[in-house]
């Protein structure tokens, strides 16, 4: 909310400067976000009146005018098309310097004298709906100070009202806040209300009591045509960042950001009967003064004239009731719409206007007749026109003063921390219009109508914090009950998995977790995606059943900056079930990894990644989890992996996981150069660890051999180790494969495998002939294998 | 006899200082002081003589044969570290040629961030619990005191999967969830991912936040401070940093307050960083307001706490000077490797 600090002033005064004005708003809750000039830096402009227009002789588009300034006439040469005898408007002397830093001198334009310029709006840092001159009224004081007159030594203050403080949204709001937090008091401007001079009423009847407690009528007729709303409440406006339109809804804008009251007219000669406040009927449907057409539903509250909706009540008026111009004859409305009445209901609409963002956090129900006295007042002395008598609607209620909150101040030392006097508090809180009894060191304490945030003794902390200041709430910590707050030891924590990928060379990427849902397709076919309701792309339309697609997304990102070798991983939750309700969302590690396996070196072959690189990277991770022993793959189908280059990850026998190439029509998806390999794996698979568990340490010598086998290339490494295994028995504790040859000399179908063997005893010695007798036997084993050793 | 001794040393000398190989050396070594060598040879001869002779004679011929000695081992010495010298010179590379490396990679800025948040709280005694990034409206709204009408409401930009379920707004219904689980005395720190449906220069659609939530009999509002000084120290690594309390509104505190640190880049002169202020606001926290607790049965006249919370992507930006949210979810590695 935007607010003139010298409107402000006029209600109250603090002998504070507009910055230590700012601190202390914002340090009572009231944030100051920026403090404006009201106009950037001029001076020696004055009103002047233009005394005669002549064409410029030399120029069609120039006038040479006289304007003057007071006490002398001057020549000045004007371009503006609404320059006019009589016309009075911003003179900027010789001698002035104007926004930007303009100086104005004394000048020739095309051969005619001009001393001084006429000014636009713009050209003095103001607004304004027409171009050309700024147009002053004909009772501006010819030779005042610009600056002077309207007021423009002035700060914009920009504040960020937090929602439950809707009693702040005006000047009144904001000056009974300042009366509290300087203990000043309140200069309230005296509102004197228009006699009725005519006997015009509209009638109206509350049906929906609940949400509209109180609805005021007022007519007022005979408005004559009029010309621009009156330049000092078009500043006080402009300076709110509303913008002027019609002088009656300028006039009821000015009174709601005064008084904090949002008021609407209507058109008198446009209404059908009498009004009424109801619920409207679904279906209905108005047009609203925005020209939108508004399908309503039945929780939304109406002010309806005998034949439509004449309002979406507090939200927006309707178009064929509206005040334009030319309107003689309105009808005020001032009224109470509860905050649970209006609220949302603007937002389903996309609308926001200044009533409903009022409403909706609540505006005091006791302003309604204030206001509409001081809009009439407002209305027949500025505009003219005759007031009838102010009619309350049939069918509303008393209000009911708020209820009272009982506030024992020995708990309140407990909550805050520190002690404050009773008779502080009570002071303090009288001063923000609370009534207060007190009983021993209890208060009860009845919050004034306007603070609809005032309910409960915490509320009522908060506001003795807040004028006390919260910084003086300083205490060490009393007591904190002892707790522990360390994760398991044996706890594989996503931080450490982190640290371990990192160390590999991975960096962590963060993804969205709602994807496209043909890429979410691609990895996951054939299972429905959770889909959001009103996702803000398509392509993030869907939640991810997988972390691949997000970080392929960013390989292709990072192929596209040439990036030579690209190594990401993330871990976040995935989300699996067809619908929300039926959601289950567990975590996953997910890394990817192309380009080079090393950065460039002059020592060694540059090489892309494959898959047993990634494998590597995820053997190590798993040790380092570990889980090593525990570990197995095995050959797997994924059609968004290589048919023959896919495994899956199991931990005790139980698949945790996903490791492959991608398949080539995978990477034209994600529109990426391949190969790409990815690997992924269930975080609660791997997340727990056996404690480590130490054995004795063998005391005899660990015995190599290696044999040269030639395989057939169909029998997997897993199950020709598994099967040595089986038949070496417990003496063979190790079995690696450490090179292997295909080609001229073995068998197709057939490849050359050097495995090494290593055997342990761990009581004694092993002799070369009990090496050799099981070694033989495995050989004779790995026969039915059509496993031979190499010739 | 004694002229011709001299002969042979001096000239055993000269030979054995001239020798320029181990293999000269050993020819040498054989030449004069072998079984057939001229020393043993000229011992041979000590039997001829008058004993007189033969004792001076032969202490003589010791010395001679143990000066050639001498000299034999002094220059194999010198030509086996000549040697040793030569070939470690020839071994020798350029040592500022680089390594051969496989580079670490990173985490990102925001795990970073949030493992250090999380750390200083677990070392604070709160332990880490997590919740649901699809939330139920009633976790993520209606028992944080956020009812359907509430204006708060409208601040949250609300991702939809229908009338009940929604990707959760701020991490706090883990607190709804913590408190369902425990009872007090309850210490938690919950970090995690969060949705808004807003999405512009300065709003993500998706960040993260981290949730703290103390529960115990008489928790205070001076205790809430207290934490909240110690914790911003600790992540600033500044000990006597200046931190204030605003009053503010959040619907599930009450008294709430947006808390501001000192501007770590101007130290309160006020900058562009500050917009001027000499101050930052870095989280949000207040005391869990009844109606919370309420809604998760506890009694308000029993049970006081505070909550915390805060946005990591604002934390890690104002750490590390990161000036473009977006850059955090770009993945772009030329982004994520300054933070190896």
């Amino acid at each position: 909310m935007l607010f003139s600090e010298n409107w402000l002033r006029t209600w109250i005064d603090p002998q504070v400067d507009t910055e230590e004005l700012a601190h202390r708003l914002t340090m009572a809750g009231l944030e100051v976000d920026a403090i404006e000039p009201a106009a950037p830096a001029f001076d020696n402009v004055v009103v002047g009146e233009v005394t005669s227009v002549r064409p410029h002789p030399d120029a069609d588009k120039l006038r040479v005018t006289e304007v003057f300034d007071g006490e002398t006439t001057w020549q000045v040469v004007c371009g503006a098309p609404n320059v006019r005898e009589g016309l009075r408007a911003p003179l900027a002397r010789v001698g002035a310097t104007l926004p930007g830093g303009m100086k104005i001198k004394k000048a020739k334009l095309r051969g005619e004298p001009s001393h001084g310029m006429l000014c636009g709006a713009d050209e003095l840092g103001l607004a304004s709906a027409r171009d050309g001159l700024l147009e002053l009224p004909d009772d501006a004081p010819i030779g005042r100070d610009l600056r002077e007159w309207l007021d423009l030594d002035d700060a914009v203050i920009e504040l960020g009202i937090t929602p439950n403080r809707g009693d702040a949204l005006s000047i009144a709001g904001l000056a009974q806040e300042c009366s509290a937090l300087f203990d000043a008091t309140l200069n309230t401007p005296e509102t004197q209300a228009p006699e009725a001079t005519t006997d015009s009423t509209r009638a109206a009847a509350i049906e929906a009591m609940d949400a509209c407690p109180v609805y005021l009528t007022q007519v007022i007729e005979d408005i004559p045509a009029r010309g621009d709303t009156d330049m000092q409440i078009a500043e006080r406006l402009r300076r709110a960042g509303v913008s002027t339109v019609e002088p009656i809804v300028d006039l009821l804008n000015y009174v709601m950001l005064e008084t904090g009251q949002p008021m609407h007219a209507f058109d008198g000669d446009k209404l059908d009967g009498d009004i009424r406040v109801r619920w409207a009927t679904t279906g209905e449907t108005m047009v609203g003064l925005n020209e939108q057409e508004l399908t309503l539903d039945d929780d939304c509250l109406v002010v309806a004239d005998a034949a439509h909706p004449i309002a979406l009540a507090g939200i927006i008026g309707s178009q064929p009731s509206g005040v334009g111009g030319s309107t003689g004859r309105i009808v005020l409305e001032a009224a109470h719409f509860t905050p649970e009445a209006v609220a949302g209901r603007a937002r389903r609409f996309g609308l926001t206007t200044d009533a409903a963002f009022r409403f909706e956090r609540g505006v005091d129900p006791s302003l309604p007749r204030a206001a509409l006295d001081r809009a009439a007042q407002l209305i027949t002395e500025l505009l003219g026109g005759r007031a009838g008598p102010v009619v309350e609607a049939s069918g509303g209620r008393e209000l009911t003063a708020p209820a009272s909150i009982t506030l024992d101040m020995g708990w309140a030392e407990r909550r805050l921390g520190l002690p404050v006097a009773t008779e502080r508090a009570a002071d303090l809180l009288t001063r923000l219009g609370c009534e207060i009894s007190t009983e021993g060191n209890v208060l009860t304490v009845v919050p004034p109508t306007r603070r609809f945030d005032l309910a409960i003794p915490e509320d009522l902390l908060e506001e003795l914090a807040r004028l006390i200041g919260y910084d003086t709430f300083r205490a060490p910590i009393t007591r904190m009950t002892p707790e522990i707050g360390l994760p398991a030891a044996t706890a594989n924590t996503t931080s450490r998995i982190g640290e371990l990928m990192a160390d590999r060379g991975y960096f962590e990427a963060i993804t969205y977790s709602f994807i496209d849902r043909d890429l979410d397709a691609v990895i996951t076919p054939g299972s429905t995606p959770i889909e959001l309701a009103n996702p803000i792309a398509s392509q993030m339309a869907v939640m991810r059943q997988s972390l691949w697609p997000g970080l392929l997304e960013a390989v292709a990102h990072n192929q596209k900056r040439q990036q030579p070798a690209i190594r990401l991983f993330e871990t976040g939750h995935r989300f699996a079930g067809s619908t929300a309700a039926a959601a289950r969302e567990s975590g996953e590690l997910a890394f990817v990894a192309a380009g080079h396996v090393a950065p460039e070196q002059w020592g060694q072959a540059t090489r892309s990644v494959d898959f047993y690189d990634i494998k590597g990277d995820l053997e190590d991770l798993l040790e380092g989890l570990g889980l090593g022993p525990a570990t197995r793959f095995q050959g797997s189908n994924h059609s968004a992996l290589h048919p023959g280059q896919a495994a899956e990850v199991l931990i005790d026998g139980q698949p945790v996981g996903e490791i492959g190439a991608l398949h080539p029509d995978t990477l034209k998806a994600f529109d990426l150069k391949g190969p790409v390999f990815a690997a992924r794996l269930s975080l609660t698979g791997i997340g727990e660890r056996p404690l480590p568990q130490s054995a004795s340490l063998s005391k005899f010598p660990r015995i190599r051999r290696d044999l040269a086998l030639v395989t057939p290339t169909r029998l997997a490494f897993s199950e020709l180790s598994a099967a040595i295994r089986a038949a070496g028995g417990a003496l063979l504790r190790d079995v690696e494969p450490f090179d292997r040859y295909v080609g001229e000399g073995v068998a197709e179908g057939h490849q050359s495998l050097a495995v090494k063997l290593v055997f342990q005893n761990d009581e004694r010695t092993l002799t070369d002939d009990e090496i050799t007798d099981t070694i033989n036997h495995i050989l004779e084993d790995l026969r039915q294998h059509d496993v031979e050793l190499r010739g | 006899m004694s002229n011709s001794l001299d002969t042979l040393e001096t000239d055993a000398l000269a030979r054995i200082e001239a020798a320029d190989s181990l293999d000269a050396l050993e020819a040498l070594r054989v030449e004069y002081t072998g079984k057939k060598g001229s020393i043993t040879a000229q011992m041979k001869t000590l039997g001829q003589l008058v004993p007189e002779e033969r004792k001076t004679q032969g202490a003589a011929i010791n010395a001679v044969k143990d000066r050639v000695i001498g000299a034999l081992k002094g220059r194999r010495e010198t030509l086996q570290a000549e040697a040793l010298a030569a070939k470690l010179a020839n071994e020798s590379i350029d040592v500022t040629l680089p390594g051969r490396r496989r580079p670490p990679g990173a985490k990102h800025p925001v795990t970073q961030i949030t493992e250090r948040v999380s750390a200083i709280f677990q070392a604070m005694g709160f332990r880490i619990a997590e919740g649901p990034e699809i939330e139920d409206d009633w976790h993520n709204f209606t028992a944080l005191n956020i009812p359907e009408s509430h204006p708060a409401r409208a601040m949250h930009d609300t991702f939809y999967f229908d009338a009940n379920h929604l990707l959760r707004t701020h991490t706090s219904p883990v607190q709804i969830r913590a408190m369902q689980e425990c009872k007090p005395p309850l210490k938690v720190i919950a970090p995690g991912r969060v949705y808004r449906c807003d999405s512009d220069m300065t709003h993500s659609p998706m960040f993260h936040q981290i949730e703290v939530l103390y529960l115990d009999e008489n928790v205070r509002f001076t205790d809430l401070r207290a934490t909240l000084e110690t914790f911003l120290a600790a992540l600033f690594e500044r000990e006597d940093l200046p931190v204030r309390l605003r009053p503010s509104f959040f619907p599930f505190t009450e008294p709430s307050a947006e808390v501001d640190i000192q501007c770590v880049h101007c130290g309160g002169d006020g900058c562009r960083v500050c917009k001027k202020t000499g101050w930052i606001e870095v989280l949000g926290a207040g005391m869990v307001h009844p109606n919370v607790l309420r809604s998760v049965g506890l009694d308000p006249a029993e049970v006081s706490g505070f909550a915390i919370g805060m946005g990591v992507e604002r934390l890690a930006m104002l750490r590390y000077g990161v000036d473009d949210l977006r850059a955090f979810f770009e993945n772009d590695l030329r982004f994520l490797r300054q933070f190896q």
